[in-house]
């Protein structure tokens, strides 16, 4: 297992505080994603707990990203990942935000 | 049964997460979760393995509503491990039912998908099922209804088998599956020609929602839609069986009755053949409200009284027993130095012993005896018997048990439901003030120790006694973790160590007694029964430091135990 962080920068208006919010599962080829509001404004902090050691720089490029399309600024993404691949990655971070955000 | 109008909207519990699965059953919007995944309540065990923890790992438990009332509800998720449980897993299980035993809310239901024990966690995980046993059965004596909901795509199997068993109800998709041993464990222990794991008619046909419906171990069926298996836990609610004497003999007649009219079948369709359903072979495609109707008579005929109230027996002779020999007759002359009239029937032990404050009821097993359909219905029938006839008098229940018996029959037969009622009657006897103590004295595994050693009050061993899980060759196997790996850790961690000191670090066994072994019975049987204190033993041993304060978050307040 592999334990990977990644501090973001993301443009646009922060986040809004809302409940935590998780999707996914820990399984062969998946993930899962939670979305928490997070403590520095205009970043994102994620956290990886991995079972495929050696994927850094893929990690890295993945979540660049994603951080250039999605609002996540001011949020806190963690990450338990059974060996995802980084399309399935890129759709489950995208499932948690719009989770996440879709909250009243 | 159906709900008509859903049909548009229907959402399936097999494909649903657990999160969606009790969102769907309990009303809109209703659903509170407790020790949440921002709580980060994880395995301590995982990582040890390179394997990632789950922020829940893997089971949703909370407060909600059903039809207006409150109801505490927990949801496994059976993608992480199978639904396994492990040590966390467990406890949020056991702290949800302390709080619903505190809280008196209308019911507790459980959404169950899980292979049973994490063999991750192997001994953890063993324990921690026994301790989900017990926090059932104790809920359910406290009159709080507790229904097990089965319709997740893993299906309900291994220690969870008997805990849906344990449950006042049950319900089940028509795609879920219930059972003890599941198809590939029975495979890989018994060859492709006892059960094919691949084929999946059978696999179905054995374990799935109809058949455990006909015969009478689920109580409703319901489509794979979460609007009917909701419908269902309504229906199932208002109706559970009570944990009391007459309900429990009622039970007891109902399995002895299965054995009478089914205990020569080998296959489902077999035992719907005897039982009077018309049309056999066409009820795997049928939909499930035709499939309700057709099978009525079937499933009463089942469902109906005995011929005889004992249940029949394996072997001639085998009703007597003889007198326990060797090492088994040795530890019986040592516990009870007054004498005794225990006898060994094929390796289950039943009887009573003479100890120094009267007369000792003994139950149990001997020379590594597995427990199978037979043996767990003549084990509860005798326990029904001393709580019936000799109200109080306590009981030693020895084990020495390789596990489950492994079969298709015991399978077909409903195992995890005869071993569900052996401890459910456990529990009987403890409510009536029955003192039960346990001792290992010699293997003590999985389904052969779940159901009536681990539910007693306090458990001890003797020198030499051997409690495990699984051997270290299969749990690679079926882990896909390297043996030498396993082996590695199981010199250095109690979670994955074979033997009696892991298992006493663990909380599991309360302690070792040395000869003369009357004087540590004579001391155990004279305490009262307290609360299931095992995980607490185990934060104290340092074997287990999560399953108490989890269990305590969840179950709420400095009030719960």
């Amino acid at each position: 297992m592999e334990r990977l962080a990644f501090d973001l920068e993301s443009a646009g208006a922060p986040a809004p505080q809302r409940p935590p919010v998780v999707v996914g599962a820990v399984a062969s080829g998946n993930l899962e994603v939670l979305v928490e509001p997070g403590d520095a404004p205009g970043r994102c902090h994620v956290e990886i707990a991995t079972s495929a050691r050696g994927f850094g720089e893929i990690w890295g490029a993945v979540l660049q990203d994603f951080a250039a399309r999605h609002p996540i600024a001011g949020l806190a993404l963690s990450v338990n990942d059974g060996g995802a691949t980084p399309a399935v990655v890129a759709l489950r971070l995208a499932q948690a935000v719009e989770e996440y955000l879709a909250q009243p | 049964m159906t709900a008509p109008g859903h049909g548009s909207t229907r959402a399936s519990c097999r494909e649903s997460s657990a999160r969606r699965r009790i969102a769907g059953v309990l009303d809109p919007g209703s659903f509170r979760e407790t020790l949440g995944p921002a709580e980060r309540a994880q395995s301590p065990h995982l990582a040890a393995l390179g394997l990632p923890a789950a922020f829940d790992d893997g089971v949703v438990v909370g407060a909600g509503l059903l039809g207006g009332a409150p109801v505490l509800a927990a949801s496994q998720e059976g993608a992480f491990l199978g639904g396994s449980v492990g040590e966390v897993h467990g406890a949020k299980l056991v702290g949800l039912l302390r709080r619903a035993e505190r809280e008196r809310p209308g019911a507790v239901l459980l959404l169950l998908d899980s292979g049973g024990v994490r063999l991750q966690e192997a001994n953890a995980g063993l324990v921690a099922v026994s301790e989900v046993m017990r926090a059932v059965l104790s809920a359910r004596a406290a009159g709080v209804p507790v229904v097990a909901l089965v319709g997740g795509a893993w299906g309900c199997f291994g220690g969870m088998g008997i805990v849906a068993r344990c449950c006042g109800a049950i319900a089940m998709c028509e795609d879920g599956r219930l059972g003890l041993s599941g198809p590939e464990v029975i495979e890989a222990t018994q060859g492709v020609e006892e059960l094919d794991a691949a084929d999946r008619a059978l696999v179905w046909r054995t374990y799935g929602g109809k058949h455990r419906y006909l015969i009478g171990e689920a109580d409703r069926l319901a489509q794979d839609d979460l609007g009917d298996l909701r419908a269902a836990a309504q229906h199932l609610v208002a109706r559970v069986r009570p944990l009391d004497l007459a309900a429990l003999e009622a039970e007891h007649a109902m399995l002895v009755r299965r054995l009478e009219v089914a205990g020569a079948c080998r296959d489902a369709a077999e035992v719907w053949r005897v039982a009077g359903a018309r049309d056999p072979d066409r009820l795997p495609l049928v939909e499930v409200d035709e499939f309700v109707a057709s099978i009525a008579d079937a499933r009463a005929r089942l469902g109906s009284a005995p011929s005889s109230a004992a249940p029949p027996r394996a072997g001639a002779g085998a009703e007597v027993g003889t007198p326990p020999t060797g090492r088994t007759g040795a530890l019986l002359a040592d516990l009870f130095p007054r004498g005794h009239e225990v006898r060994d029937r094929a390796g289950l032990l039943v009887g009573a012993g003479r100890g120094s404050s009267g007369e000792v009821a003994v139950l149990g097993s001997a020379g590594g005896a597995e427990l199978g359909v037979e043996g767990a219905l003549a084990l509860a029938g005798e326990l029904l018997r001393v709580v019936r006839d000799h109200p109080g008098r306590p009981v030693l229940v020895l084990v020495d048990s390789r596990g489950q018996r492994m079969s298709r029959r015991d399978e077909v037969l409903g195992l995890n439901g005869f071993l569900g009622h052996l401890a459910a009657t456990v529990e009987l006897a403890r409510r009536r003030g029955h003192r039960i103590v346990a001792l290992v004295h010699g293997d003590a595994v999985s389904g052969g120790v779940l159901p009536l050693g681990f539910m007693a009050d306090e458990v001890h061993a003797v020198e030499g006694a051997n409690p495990w899980v699984m051997s270290l060759p299969a749990m690679a196997r079926v882990t896909k973790l390297p043996l030498g790996r396993l082996e590695a850790l199981s010199r250095t961690s109690p979670v994955f160590a074979p033997g009696l000191e892991a298992f006493l670090g663990l909380g599991a066994i309360e302690s070792v007694w040395r000869p003369p072994l009357h004087e540590p019975l004579a001391a155990a049987l004279a305490r009262p029964a307290g609360p299931d204190l095992r995980a607490q033993r185990g934060l104290e041993r340092g074997g287990r430091l999560l399953a108490a304060p989890v269990a305590l978050r969840v179950a709420g307040g400095a009030n719960a135990r």
